[in-house]
């Protein structure tokens, strides 16, 4: 539990960013409550569909590109992720197996081959079910408490993934301890913000959603 | 020979891991190659990207700004990861934050010099490289020495 005491320095300015915005570390009780609440979301939590948006901020540029699409996401390891707008785009994860669909192209990698693949399936899971928290071997968390988020920080540990991702902010509801929000940011200055909108627990999806032949 | 065998090997299989996405090729209609200036200085654009060589094709997004008289531009895969960013003045093409995979001299110096080809280039004859414009503003540029090609469709036109 230390580790969640140390605001390191790496991380430092970024996190006078989160303290202006009303979060400050979370205290020892603040932890123990924000992980009892979102392992009990992810426990009862057997899927998710909700719409998304996301957002790239290109520091070089001073641009940001819009996106938005459909995520689905089943407890057994399976996620569909998918762009309607501006292009068509679609990830679906099946366990490890990863299919990369672009109109009609279609490409299924092993995401056990890769580790900057195994980086960002754990990225989308816990972006959607909080599993990072408790993934020490890829990251490092932070956490923060305020009256309207609560948010948690991860540094990734894994140098592949560290040199795509310098961490991650998850921004959690006080409502139901779902992510709302999930910002990545690289090393070269440049942000990914996913919004995750119109949540809906617990539907069922079907298989075919998944399927990656 | 074999040495630009193993560069291109190289050089899109690293592409592949990143980028990920496969398909076959797609002939794109011959037409005469440009010899204008392509590219709106006026507003920022965004292309889609396919990059196809002979053993796989690999998709991702382009945007593309005219900055301080020179190209600036930054490429990713649809999911928003970053390959490299890009600025080509009139005298060379540099890259910029690589993701790690692509970070080799003999890639970096392959897409340098398409980047400028596609960016500066395009009004001068150049061996083994072309540049074709396409229905509804696509660009497909050759590089037939690393027999590699690269098809830019607009995005929101």
């Amino acid at each position: 539990m230390k580790r969640f005491f140390l605001l390191p320095a790496a991380c430092m300015s970024f996190c006078m960013g989160v303290n202006a915005q009303d979060v400050a570390p979370a205290t020892g009780e603040q932890q123990q409550a924000m992980l009892k609440n979102i392992a009990a979301l992810s426990g009862k939590m057997k899927s998710l569909t909700c719409d998304f948006e996301q957002v790239k901020e290109i520091a070089m540029l001073s641009e940001k590109m819009a996106s938005k699409g459909k995520m689905y996401y089943r407890h057994d390891n399976r996620v569909r992720w998918e762009y309607v707008s501006p292009y068509a785009y679609t990830l679906i994860m099946n366990n490890h197996k990863i299919l990369l669909q672009s109109g009609g192209n279609k490409n299924v990698i092993d995401g056990k081959s890769s580790q900057l693949f195994q980086g960002i399936i754990s990225i989308m899971t816990s972006s959607i079910n909080g599993a990072g928290l408790t993934d020490s071997k890829n990251f490092k968390a932070d956490l923060y408490w305020g009256e309207k988020r609560r948010e948690v920080v991860l540094t990734p540990l894994q140098k592949e993934v560290k040199q795509t991702f310098s961490h991650i902010k998850l921004t959690i509801s006080i409502k139901d301890y779902s992510v709302d929000k999930v910002e990545m940011k690289e090393p070269g200055g440049d942000v990914t913000i996913i919004q995750l909108l119109n949540k809906r627990f617990n539907e069922e999806i079907a298989d075919s959603k998944f399927s990656i032949d | 020979m074999k040495k630009l065998q193993i560069v291109s090997s190289a050089l899109i299989s690293v592409w592949a891991l990143l980028f990920a996405s496969c398909a076959s090729f797609r002939n794109a209609p011959a037409e005469a190659p440009t010899s204008s200036l392509i590219f709106s200085t006026e507003k920022t654009s965004q292309y889609h990207v396919q990059i196809t060589t002979n053993r796989r094709t690999v998709t991702g997004v382009m945007i593309l700004k005219h900055m301080d008289g020179e190209w600036r531009g930054s490429l990713m895969n649809e999911f928003g990861v970053k390959a490299f960013d890009f600025a080509a003045s009139k005298k060379r093409c540099t890259l910029s934050n690589t993701a790690a995979m692509l970070n080799k001299w003999y890639i970096r110096k392959t897409i340098e010099g398409d980047f400028y080809f596609l960016l500066w280039g395009a009004t001068q004859h150049k061996r083994g490289k072309s540049l074709q414009r396409l229905p509804e503003g696509a660009l497909l540029l050759k590089n037939e020495k690393r027999n590699m090609t690269y098809l830019f469709q607009p995005i929101g036109l």
